[in-house]
């Protein structure tokens, strides 16, 4: 788990595709390596949230709290990055995210996020993407739950 | 009795101290006659003995020292003793001793009316002093706006001073001088009319034109003391204010402003002494010249015979004794108007009204009444300083145990409500009642009791975080101080001589009964309810496990933590998570330490031990250098700075970054980059010894999980621990009192009571392991009885000036404990917690509107606020805007 493995690690995250490999080294730098045992939460829906995590290594479920009971709408894997949305305002976490396995993480603080937003716009342009593709997944999850529901 | 200062520094002085005076008085007049007596005794020991006047024959006697009583109202006079009949050596050794005798005389009655005098004016300025601060404690609360603080302690502290030396002189001393001075001139006229009438025309010339010559040096004196307290007024502006004006480039208008302060400063002192000095030289012309007068004419009369010369003699000792006190009556006179414009000037700054009468702060050692009925507005407006109305024809009616929220945003009048009720404001219209009698003619002893106000900065006096707690406790004397410590006789005496209460400061001032508690373990039990309630407890919970266990060890505590110490590896050893630590194991390399930690193995007394901070020539560096230790070091530092110097370059824009890595520091980043660059390919042997240190203390610092530049070899880790042996061993003496090192059966008291118990370092990077083992931890230590110990040693943390050693969201917090701690009748919170977060106030609120419904100890509650956030969970809402209520509104 050394410097150079996490800037790889960024480098196949989506998002920062097109992020020059020195900022990336200096984003792992800032970040810190943190291990969940399964069952243990990312993040809770409702908490205040001040961090995102890259998966590095197992998987977590995305859930959220539906009238009818909890719903998981998303499983996260490898490379994919949880949590940046609470970080992007001021506002709790919209999902509970937990360990399925044992995950291993790498923790990007609010501040450091933001600063490379600001740096490179294309990273904002990415988050922006894969917010519309969440929103467009989370509205079908939905649909489906809704149809289910009266079903 | 009027409540204003008196504005005559004279009647004022009669006032406080006319026995005094009068004695001091009577004393100086009794001192006079020997004082007069001591005139005559020279001439008499020239003129007869010595020159041999009336000793004309070898065995011829003379009666001398005669006691007589003169009629000053008639020629004859009464001889009450005639005088030792003696020779002329006898004559001579009387009249010698006789002299003596006088000057020990003078000099005692001296002594005693300087040292009353002393006494007089010290108790006068004490009272002077207390007076002043009484008056500012009784402000009415609008003026605290007004003035400046550092120029109020300015007043207090160095205006008045010299005043205490000048009111023992009040009386006394014009009396005492006048009378030396009158008796050297009558002492002349006896002898000489002629040089007496001389002698007195130069005196008056003296007496009329100094004082006209050093009008202007007083309106120079008050320009002084003006511009000086200014200057102290700016000064300490400029120091509150200083992060503002570094933060916006503005130091250097504050340099000219300050020059241009000092210039004018400069001028008038400038001018000042040069009428001083020129005021001065005429004073002592004039005081020299009547000796010349002396000389000339009185040398001619006596040549002529018509003057013997004995008297002239006699004149000449006379007038020696006249200039010293007519310059000093001078003095007076000057001195006189100084401190009468002083005076008035202080004076003047602290005749405020309407000042709260004295009987509204009474001191109070019983039992409060419980307020009465609710608060009633009507028709109630106000304004605030400018004119402009804050709130306007209000009708509202708040019962004493209704939970009540005001919104209304800043400016909109919801918290003109609160302000009103803590009487903070007067309504500028309108009737403010509670129940049935005027709000306003509540004491404040009452008032500062009932009814509980949190601001939005609530101000601390330096101290512990536990005295703050306690500040809004300190009512009255309510125990007496313990046994020894109690005022002495002497000091109430003192005290009441110069009009200062009697109450002791040393006495237990805590309202234990406010709080509910009746023994000291209650009150504890109510300090960590409190301040979990304001959601503080975890934070001082925090500091108390970060405070070393150097600081204030209880003895028997420590058996306790070195027990908590093992129960705690127990329990973590036995639970799921025992890798959440990782522990300190002699023999074996910590990952979760840094390189100088693990050598040490121990904590350090002080920081200057650190590897940041210890010297060049420090003998720490030879204990690094064996086994080659160093070299690895350095190679370990040298790679490492390489990463950092690459990644954030010479001049980083990723500061907050680099400061929270802990390796190099941002500013020195230049340095080492250049540093690289000259012992790049260098051999270790060539490399200069500044630089081997500059790449070991990066090494140092390291830290593989934290830094995570994959760096520390195992063949390292075997070295370093091999080194924390060798370490141990060769440390140097006059060392050996700044390291303590990790021993599973000592309590470690340079490192924090966290570290004693863990006795290891929580493994970074796994989730929950925080939490997990502060749970633990607080599991352990409630067992054990220990939890108070610990939020009461974060307690004694010290929480600076105004508290500013703690966030601002803390010091709201902790200015809701300190009134919660007293049980207010009526809570009024004014954005008290408004840099608090959401979840966290909605906790807060929560919690204190539980506190508040129970039946026991409940009160009412008016929480003002900007926001809607919170509305839902009180029984009534009253919203406001432009100074008006819009709408109220009660849930069921």
């Amino acid at each position: 788990m050394s410097l150079e493995e996490d800037a790889l690690l960024l480098a196949k995250v989506e998002l920062f595709a097109n992020v020059a490999p020195r900022r990336l080294k200096l984003l792992a730098l800032a970040s810190s390596r943190v291990l969940f045992a399964a069952g243990q939460d990312l993040c809770v829906e409702g908490d205040e949230g001040y961090e995102a995590f890259i998966l590095v290594s197992g998987e977590a479920d995305v859930k959220i709290r539906t009238p009818s009971g909890v719903a998981t709408v998303a499983r996260l894997k490898r490379n994919d990055i949880v949590g940046e949305m609470a970080i992007l305002r001021d506002m709790p976490r919209t999902a509970t995210v937990t360990a399925v396995s044992d995950v291993s993480t790498l923790r990007i603080g609010k501040q450091d996020f933001l600063n490379l937003l600001k740096e490179f716009p294309e990273v904002t342009v990415e988050v922006m993407r894969s917010l519309a593709e969440r929103l467009a997944r989370t509205t079908s999850e939905l649909a489906n739950l809704r149809s289910a529901a009266k079903a | 009795m009027s409540d204003r200062m008196e504005q005559n520094l004279f009647r004022y002085i009669w006032t406080h101290s006319k026995r005094q005076q009068v004695w001091i008085l009577i004393v100086v007049a009794l001192s006079m006659p020997t004082y007069f007596l001591a005139f005559d005794i020279p001439k008499q020991i020239v003129n007869g003995p010595i020159q041999g006047g009336g000793f004309e024959t070898p065995d011829a006697t003379q009666k001398v020292l005669p006691v007589v009583v003169g009629n000053p109202f008639g020629d004859q006079s009464y001889t009450l003793f005639s005088g030792f009949d003696l020779d002329r050596m006898g004559a001579l050794v009387a009249l010698s001793l006789a002299f003596l005798g006088y000057v020990i005389i003078n000099g005692a009655f001296k002594l005693y009316i300087n040292t009353y005098k002393g006494r007089l004016g010290e108790r006068m300025l004490r009272r002077l002093r207390y007076q002043l601060v009484d008056r500012v404690l009784r402000f009415p609360f609008p003026q605290y706006r007004r003035v400046r603080s550092s120029e109020i302690a300015t007043m207090i502290k160095d205006e008045v001073d010299p005043l205490g030396g000048f009111i023992g002189e009040a009386f006394a001393t014009p009396a005492f001088l006048a009378g030396q001075a009158l008796a050297a001139l009558l002492f002349i006229m006896l002898q000489s009319w002629a040089l007496g009438l001389v002698t007195l025309a130069i005196l008056i010339v003296q007496t009329l034109l100094i004082p006209k010559l050093r009008g202007r040096l007083r309106k120079l004196a008050l320009q002084r003391q003006l511009t000086a307290r200014d200057l102290s007024g700016r000064v300490s502006e400029i120091v509150d204010g200083a992060t503002d004006i570094r933060l916006n480039d503005s130091t250097n208008f504050e340099r000219s402003d300050i020059s241009d302060r000092l210039a004018k400063i400069f001028f008038i002192r400038f001018d000042f002494y040069q009428w001083k000095f020129m005021v001065k030289f005429i004073n002592n012309f004039l005081a020299q010249f009547t000796p010349f007068v002396f000389y000339l004419g009185g040398g001619i009369l006596a040549i002529r015979g018509n003057l013997d010369i004995g008297q002239l003699v006699a004149v000449i000792a006379a007038y020696k004794d006249l200039p010293g006190p007519i310059k000093e009556l001078i003095d007076w006179d000057y001195q006189r108007l100084d401190v009468q414009v002083k005076y008035l000037q202080v004076v003047n700054a602290f005749d405020v009204t309407p000042l709260a009468p004295p009987r509204a702060q009474e001191l109070q050692t019983g039992k409060v009444p419980p307020l009465e009925g609710p608060f009633i507005f009507r028709q109630v407006s106000a304004t605030d300083e400018s004119g402009k109305t804050l709130i306007s024809g209000l009708d509202l009616e708040i019962g004493l145990r209704e939970d009540v929220v005001a919104i209304g945003a800043a400016g909109d009048g919801a918290e003109v409500v609160g302000d009103l009720i803590a009487r903070l404001m007067a309504p500028s219209a309108g009737t403010l009642n509670i129940g049935s009698t005027a709000l306003a003619s509540l004491p404040e002893w009452q008032t500062g009791r009932r009814i509980g106000y949190v601001g939005p900065e609530p101000f601390f006096a330096h101290g512990t975080a536990r005295d703050a707690l306690l500040s809004g406790l300190r009512h009255a004397p309510f125990r007496p101080p313990p046994e020894g410590e109690a005022m002495s006789p002497l000091i109430v005496r003192e005290a009441m001589a110069s009009g200062n209460p009697q109450f002791d400061r040393r006495a237990d001032w805590i309202d234990y009964e406010a709080t509910g508690a009746s023994t000291e373990e209650e009150l504890s039990n109510r300090i960590t309810q409190v301040l979990a309630l304001v959601n503080l407890e975890e934070d001082f919970y925090a500091f108390g496990l970060r405070t070393k266990l150097s600081d204030a060890t209880e003895g028997d505590d420590e058996e306790m933590f070195l027990n908590a110490r093992r129960m705690f590896l127990d329990r973590l050893t036995e639970g799921d998570n025992a890798a959440d630590v990782e522990p300190f194991v002699v023999t074996q390399f910590n990952s979760q330490l840094t390189v100088f930690q693990n050598i040490v193995f121990g904590a350090v007394s002080s920081p200057e031990m650190l590897p940041n901070e210890f010297p060049a020539d420090s003998p720490l560096w030879r204990l690094l250098a064996i086994d080659g230790l160093d070299r690895q070091l350095y190679q370990l530092g040298r790679e490492a700075s390489a990463v950092i110097v690459d990644l954030f370059g010479e001049v980083s824009d990723n500061i907050k970054i680099l400061e929270r890595l802990d390796l190099i520091d941002p500013n020195k980043l230049p340095d080492y980059s250049a540093a690289l660059g000259r012992t790049d390919g260098a051999d270790y042997a060539n490399v200069t010894t500044a630089d081997r240190q500059k790449f070991i203390r990066v090494a140092l610092s390291y830290c593989e999980p934290r830094h995570r530049l994959d760096l520390l070899t195992n063949e390292l880790q075997d070295a370093i621990v091999k080194a924390r042996m060798i370490f141990r061993e060769k440390l140097p003496p006059h060392l050996a009192n700044d390291f303590f090192f990790h021993d599973p059966d000592q309590i470690n008291p340079f490192a924090s009571l966290q570290d004693n118990i863990l006795f290891g370092r929580i493994v970074d990077g796994r989730a929950g392991a925080v939490d997990r083992v502060n749970a633990l931890l607080r599991e352990i230590l409630a067992e054990l009885g220990l939890s108070y110990a610990v939020l009461e040693r974060g307690l004694k943390y010290e929480i600076g000036s105004g508290g500013r050693r703690l966030s601002l969201s803390q010091r709201q917090q902790l200015g809701l404990a300190r009134v919660l701690l007293r049980r207010p009748e009526f809570l009024i919170v004014n954005r008290g917690l408004n840099a608090l977060d959401n979840r966290t106030v909605e906790r807060v609120v929560r919690g204190i509107l539980d506190m508040a419904k129970s039946d026991a100890g409940g009160f009412g509650v008016l929480w003002i606020t900007s926001t809607e956030s919170h509305a839902a969970l009180f029984s009534r809402v009253l919203k406001f805007s432009r100074g008006e209520l819009v709408s109220d509104e009660t849930s069921k």
